[in-house]
């Protein structure tokens, strides 16, 4: 008989709910324990799945349930400590993205690792999109030859009033845009050219009190390649999450968007586009978006194959350093070299 | 069988929606911005036959149907698809979990909400969890009343949620709600073809049309072109193809030749942001389906 994963979620939100819903469906998988801190989501979501336990602390979640994975989707301060509560138990876990709210946060973590590790995984999910994966193979490729300087964005239209509440509480998400939703922007770029060394950054604020709504940072790889990313949620007519890398190498030139990827090499002369349609792979369900369901695939068969995910805290750590170094930088009004951050 | 208009205008475009492109999205949106050109697309669409129009609860669309209804399209039939599921995401992210719950409990009245939340702390029974959500489909039904609906479909967000928790109750609810409170047809929206069928049909749960992604490249058909064929096939569906341009990437021709070569497909979504662009497509479509019953009645001759 196949072994079955017993999993638990912590937090109720937008994205327990949505990889709940995926892993619900999956054969190999059973959804034991849910703990979220409000009791009035246990009465709603109990009468709806009768067949899960719902924990106020997922401390007692963890000590009451024979858990073989436990997926952590809570805000941001709170990942660290729920995934060392899982190294401590020697539970597997997925933690949603950023990693923390900053490299000091996160070190604990790290060490309870080394000296305990469990298959873990951090949801920095565009590494299964098509497109991307698409781009990733290319680049990969050697086609490009070395690339020389590249401009990215991410932008969406989320803050264009003052804002305020935990979603905008540097101590809770460990800062604005950068942090919450430009991390993916940063993983993408790290993903598919390397580790970034240094960077030069700015931030500003201005529907937000205590984070910053604009971002923009020049970038310089250990490869050599050097260009910037800016990023905004406060941009009207972004209606969904919007990215877009263009690269110009020695060989071509490389255009990365949601929808497409296109490649002028110049060898050809000519473009070649690479359409979201024609790289489309159908999932075993589709909640949300098929990368989140190929996510849960690959850590749910990590999980029962005993395999390391590849998108695990460590590789998450050089994303928050990128990230950290480019507020630090902010601050100082200069260029910072990404190894002086964190540990 | 359960007879809907064969061509269905969809509504995405009227509100900035590509699923091309976000760019696409911001020109029509800047173009629709105007709401006698969303008139004029939707008055053409009637005078040519195409009296069925895709509706959502987003508040733009309010807006839009209010213009409508005062310039003497209110006989239109209306396929509303509920809830706004973009609006409830952005707001689930905001709010969270329970403030967008206390935020849904707001209109429910007081002696249910206090009902509710009384229970909150101590354990909602399932009868309070699906008066609730019956509550809330009134509230998202609100903005078409006046005009004839003839379907009222789930978003595929829930709908797919829904069947991801493997939860038959949610459909049962679904289906008797609209049936008996709303005197609708049920629907219900799917990126899970193949599986949605398969359960519904493991369900017993009949006399509901699915919506669900059809194309020649089977973009966002899971978990394979192959199997949404062979479930079309196999199963009593009565479908509503959407996404048959595979979000603008096929040629209208191409992909009403695919679609119109499947059995059981009498019913499509079309997009049009022009006059022109709408005759193209209704015309396209019309010849398909007439060829389509030429083939079945040839055959049927032949086997007589």
């Amino acid at each position: 008989m196949k072994k079955k994963l017993n999993v638990g979620l912590v937090g109720m939100g937008k994205m327990g709910i949505l990889h709940g819903g995926i892993l619900c469906s999956m054969d190999s998988v059973v959804p034991v324990a849910v703990a979220d801190t409000e009791t009035m989501l246990h009465s709603f979501a109990k009468s709806i799945l009768p067949q899960m336990n719902f924990y106020k602390d997922y401390r007692e979640m963890l000590e009451k349930e024979r858990l073989d994975l436990v997926y952590i989707t809570v805000p941001t301060v709170l990942h660290p400590p729920i995934a060392e509560a899982c190294v401590e138990k020697g539970i597997p876990f997925f933690v949603e993205k950023p990693l923390g709210i900053s490299c000091e946060q996160c070190v604990p973590l790290i060490r309870k690792l080394r000296e305990k590790p469990v298959i873990n995984m951090v949801g920095y999910v565009l590494h299964f999109q098509d497109v991307v994966r698409k781009a990733r193979a290319i680049v990969q490729s050697g086609v490009l030859g070395e690339p020389i300087h590249l401009k990215s964005y991410m932008y969406v239209t989320q803050t264009l009033s003052k804002s305020g509440g935990t979603k905008y509480k540097k101590s809770v998400m460990g800062g604005g845009v950068l942090n919450v939703v430009a991390t993916h922007l940063v993983d993408i770029l790290v993903w598919l050219f390397g580790d970034i060394a240094q960077v030069q950054g700015s931030v500003k604020s201005y529907h937000s009190h205590e984070v910053e709504d604009f971002a923009h940072s020049y970038l310089r790889f250990r490869s050599g390649l050097e260009g910037y990313l800016d990023t905004s949620w406060s941009l009207r007519g972004y209606r969904l999450p919007e990215i877009k890398i263009e690269v110009e190498a020695e060989k071509g030139r490389l255009i990365l968007t949601e929808d497409y990827v296109k490649l002028f090499l110049d060898a050809s002369g000519r473009w070649e586009s690479f359409f979201k349609q024609t790289l489309y792979e159908g999932v075993e369900i589709d909640v949300g978006g098929p990368e989140f369901t190929r996510e849960d695939r690959h850590m749910v068969d990590s999980v029962l194959n005993g395999k390391e995910t590849g998108l695990d805290v460590l590789y998450a750590y050089e994303i928050q350093r990128v990230t950290d170094a480019i507020y630090r930088s902010a601050q100082m009004g200069q260029m910072i070299e990404v190894k002086n951050i964190g540990a | 069988m359960i007879e809907i208009d064969p061509i269905i205008l969809g509504h995405n475009q009227f509100l900035g929606v590509s699923h091309l492109s976000q760019e696409v999205g911001r020109e029509r949106e800047g173009f629709f911005g105007d709401l006698g050109a969303v008139t004029e697309v939707v008055r053409f669409s009637a005078e040519k036959g195409v009296r069925g129009l895709m509706v959502s609860s987003h508040p733009r669309m309010r807006a839009i149907l209010n213009h409508l209804s005062a310039q003497g399209l209110n006989d239109l039939t209306l396929y509303p698809i509920i809830p706004s599921a973009q609006e409830y995401i952005r707001r689930l992210g905001e709010k969270g979990a329970l403030g967008l719950l206390n935020e849904m409990l707001a209109p429910a009245g007081v002696l249910m909400k206090s009902r509710i939340l009384l229970k909150g702390g101590l354990g909602m029974l399932k009868r309070d969890t699906f008066d609730l959500l019956g509550t809330l489909v009134d509230m998202e039904l609100l903005p078409f009343k006046g005009f004839p609906v003839k379907v009222i479909f789930l978003h595929n967000i829930l709908t797919d949620l829904a069947l991801g928790l493997g939860n038959r109750e949610i459909f049962e609810f679904w289906v008797k709600y609209i049936r008996e409170k709303h005197h609708a047809v049920p629907g219900l929206a799917t990126m899970n073809f193949a599986r949605l069928v398969r359960s519904l049909d493991q369900w017993g749960i009949e006399d509901v049309v699915i919506m669900a992604s059809f194309n020649k490249v089977g973009f966002q058909m899971n978990p394979s072109r192959e199997e949404c064929e062979r479930c079309l096939a196999q199963y009593d569906v009565t479908l509503l193809a959407m996404s048959t341009l595979a979000s603008g990437y096929l040629k209208p021709k191409e992909a009403y030749e695919y679609l119109f070569s499947l059995p059981k497909v009498r019913s499509v979504v079309v997009g049009a942001s022009t006059k022109e662009h709408a005759d193209e497509t209704f015309r396209l479509v019309r010849e398909q389906l007439a060829r389509r019953a030429w083939r079945i009645g040839t055959k049927a001759e032949d086997e007589r």
